[in-house]
């Protein structure tokens, strides 16, 4: 558990905060990529994996 | 023209586009690192930033959904003419939020930040039943196990806390008393719930679905906790019919035309917990098959 260290007093939500390590999230079987997409005018297009019924029927 | 002000990873952005794209209805979107400067072409008022541009006059509708609008200012090297210069683009740059929120549109950035304390008094004015709620610095009179803490804050994500990682402040239940005191708190009731309720609110219209979030230990208290190994029921809900009517009522009342309502059933009882204007509402509206983005869509 990493520790918060502050001068100045927190409110009590941070006792309870929970830490999200950005490169689990990232990476594994969960993997999100992200590209670039002119037509949706975002860097952040989710490049979706078809859905297991989906390859399954054709 | 349809104005879209979002963020760039915002994911429901795409998915509302998508269908607008089978709609064929024409749309800019805007993130948040643009800074628009604001010119005058063919006598109308145009806007550029480096990536995007158009009139003020071609826009018809405006889904506030995320971020802002953001103006690029020139600074001039005399004080009183800066501070002068200053209060003239501001009030070029509120006429253009002014016209754009005067359109058609879903949400004003004006009104998009909602104080969660504002909301619950407001709610329960209305009628709505509310779960007794407080501030505090300290736990001395809070009874254990049946208090809930949560953030104030309309984001309960704290984004890189550190150089690898994010927070998260859930909803939590108070076991134990604090020696010192902290920083003034919010806490509630916690309220023995049947199940939770999630209404997507746009233009008086409610979908909701209920949560069945109370047989798992790991999201009784906050169902955001997801259990991935055994994921929560969601199924569609209709709320009665007294309690749509005093959340059309809020809604109105605070200025907000779309946005995501939470309550818990409790025997006969539906209270509500808070407002979120900007939450996400795709996954559930995939689960019940609403097609929330497809209304969206359509109104714009």
């Amino acid at each position: 558990m990493k520790k918060i260290q502050e001068p100045n007093k927190l409110p009590l939500t941070f006792k309870y905060i929970e830490f999200i390590d950005r490169k689990k999230v990232f990476s594994g079987k969960g993997k999100m990529l992200f590209i670039q997409c002119e037509k949706y005018q975002t860097d952040f297009y989710i490049r979706e994996r078809p859905l297991k019924a989906l390859i399954r029927m054709l | 023209m349809i104005l879209i002000i979002s963020n760039n990873k915002e994911t429901t952005t795409t998915e509302v586009i998508k269908w607008l794209s089978v709609m064929e209805k024409k749309y800019i979107r805007i993130h948040e690192d643009e800074f628009f400067e604001i010119k005058i072409l063919e006598n109308r008022i145009f806007l550029e930033s480096d990536c995007n541009s158009f009139f003020l006059d071609e826009i018809k509708s405006v889904w506030f959904r995320r971020g802002g609008l953001k103006f690029k200012r020139f600074q001039y090297n005399n004080p009183s003419i800066n501070l002068h210069m200053n209060e003239v683009q501001h009030w070029l740059e509120d006429y253009v939020i002014k016209t754009l929120e005067s359109k058609k549109g879903i949400n004003k950035k004006s009104s998009s930040l909602v104080n969660k304390l504002f909301v619950l008094e407001k709610a329960k004015e209305i009628g709505l039943d509310v779960p007794n709620y407080f501030l505090t610095d300290n736990t001395h009179d809070i009874e254990l196990h049946k208090t809930i803490t949560k953030t104030i804050s309309g984001n309960s994500m704290i984004e890189n806390i550190d150089e690898s990682t994010d927070a998260i402040m859930y909803t939590s239940l108070i076991e134990d008393r604090e020696e010192a005191s902290f920083f003034i708190s919010f806490f509630q009731e916690k309220i023995d719930k049947d199940f939770e309720i999630r209404s997507f609110y746009l233009n008086g219209k409610l979908w909701s679905t209920a949560i069945l979030s109370q047989n798992d230990e790991q999201t009784k208290i906050d169902y955001r906790k997801y259990n991935s190994n055994i994921p929560n029921r969601n199924v569609g809900y209709k709320l009665p019919n007294e309690i749509e009517e005093k959340a059309d009522k809020l809604m109105k009342l605070l200025n907000l035309n779309c946005g995501s309502i939470d309550f818990i059933k409790s025997g006969d009882r539906f209270y509500f917990l808070e407002i979120n204007p900007t939450g996400q509402f795709l996954g559930l509206s995939i689960t019940c098959n609403y097609n929330l983005d497809k209304e969206i869509a359509s109104y714009l």
